[in-house]
């Protein structure tokens, strides 16, 4: 399990798109705290909590409209591109499916927790303060996202298809997310409860829904994978 | 006990019954092959043992354990047929990594050896991708064996292959 996560981690630092992903988050997070900064200079009548989270501002909105895509961009064929490829014969005959499923999930969440991780002490040397909840609140939005992804590349077995589903998913997923969260439509509205915007408006522990919800696609993951031919 | 053993062992693919009740013993020890046209299920057959399908009927042991269990995947090594490689990793990292995902920490010198006695060493810091099928054939081999198992699957090792490259491989 541990000797996949190693090797997802690693390879996830390779390529041209995790270059350019890293780069966006790193410098968002610099210019993030140099707009705070300015804009604090400006004056401008805020509460203390603002104050606080004006820093992170940032990188929250980033991951926020753009994390699915960014996740679902560089692991969108996480699972189904080495069942394409049959690669997946040397992991089956040699350790348990779950242990495959949670190795991959490992390796890709250490991934982007380091990003966010990173990012987040750029910000901390602009602020002098780290801000811990917005941190864990990302990183149980990251964690949810991380799991949709590897659903999907378990439920779609073509890797072509799951890059198009990526960016689809990717651009509609805030999109429908920040719908439901906020509309008042009965119909649509229950669906706020299985989206994890909806966890992490409030700087409170409602983002550990987040990790609950992950787990519950991580086991779905895993028990589609159990009974899948390779 | 039995190196392996199955019971009625079947496996379908929808209305298709590719196996169908195939009941089999093989001592510790004992060097099986199978012989059989395309389409025979010959792979099938190995696939169920290794756990990479999942049989539709019957049971089967293996090194004593009933299977598929997770628990004697970290004694058997298998060499999987059509199983493409990862091109971007050299002969050695192949090696460490399958290694290690058996749970096994390897040293460069016993990949090294590995290699060696499949006729590799020199293409140990090669990348795959780059590999020709007799080579990618011997890494295969190579993978199998790695973690020291206590058995070895082989499907269709010398398939494809020229007769000097199937002396060799069998060498």
């Amino acid at each position: 399990m541990f000797s996949i996560g190693k090797r997802e981690f690693i390879s996830l630092f390779k390529g041209i798109k995790s270059i350019v992903i890293i780069a966006i988050l790193l410098v968002s997070a610099y210019y993030s705290t140099k707009l705070a900064e300015l804009l604090l200079s400006t004056g401008m009548n805020i509460s203390a909590e603002e104050r606080q989270n004006i820093y992170t501002v940032g990188i929250q909105f980033l991951i926020l409209l753009f994390g699915q895509l960014f996740v679902m961009g560089l692991s969108h064929d996480v699972m189904n591109k080495e069942l394409h490829e049959r690669t997946i014969r040397f992991l089956v005959s040699r350790v348990a499916r779950s242990q495959i499923v949670i190795g991959k999930f490992l390796g890709i969440w250490l991934f982007w927790l380091t990003c966010l991780f990173v990012s987040f002490l750029i910000v901390c040397v602009f602020a002098q303060t780290f801000d811990i909840i917005a941190f864990l609140q990302l990183t149980s939005l990251l964690t949810y996202q991380i799991s949709l992804t590897i659903l999907l590349s378990v439920l779609v077995p073509k890797p072509g298809f799951t890059m198009f589903l990526g960016i689809l998913v990717g651009i509609a997923f805030p999109i429908l997310i920040a719908w439901v969260t906020l509309t008042s439509n009965v119909w649509v509205a229950w669906m706020r409860y299985i989206t994890p915007f909806y966890y992490i408006q409030h700087p409170n522990f409602a983002f550990l829904t987040n990790l609950l919800l992950s787990c519950v696609m991580l086991i779905i993951s895993i028990e589609i994978f159990k009974r899948r031919d390779c | 006990m039995f190196a392996i053993e199955t019971k009625d062992l079947s496996k379908s693919f929808g209305k298709t019954t590719v196996v169908k009740g195939i009941n089999l013993q093989v001592q510790t020890g004992e060097v099986l092959g199978f012989l059989g046209r395309n389409g025979a299920g010959k792979s099938t057959f190995i696939n169920m043992l290794t756990g990479i399908i999942r049989p539709t009927s019957g049971s089967f042991s293996l090194l004593g354990i009933d299977g598929p269990s997770d628990h004697v995947k970290k004694r058997i090594g298998v060499m999987p047929d059509y199983s493409s490689l990862y091109g971007n990793l050299t002969a050695k990292k192949h090696l460490k990594y399958l290694a290690g995902v058996s749970g096994k920490t390897v040293t460069n010198q016993q990949c090294i050896d590995v290699l060696r006695s499949v006729g590799l060493e020199e293409h140990a810091n090669q990348k795959a991708v780059k590999f020709s099928i007799v080579m990618k054939k011997k890494l295969g081999i190579a993978q199998a064996i790695i973690h020291d198992p206590d058995l070895i699957f082989l499907d269709e090792p010398t398939s494809g292959l020229d007769a000097e490259s199937t002396i060799e491989i069998q060498q």
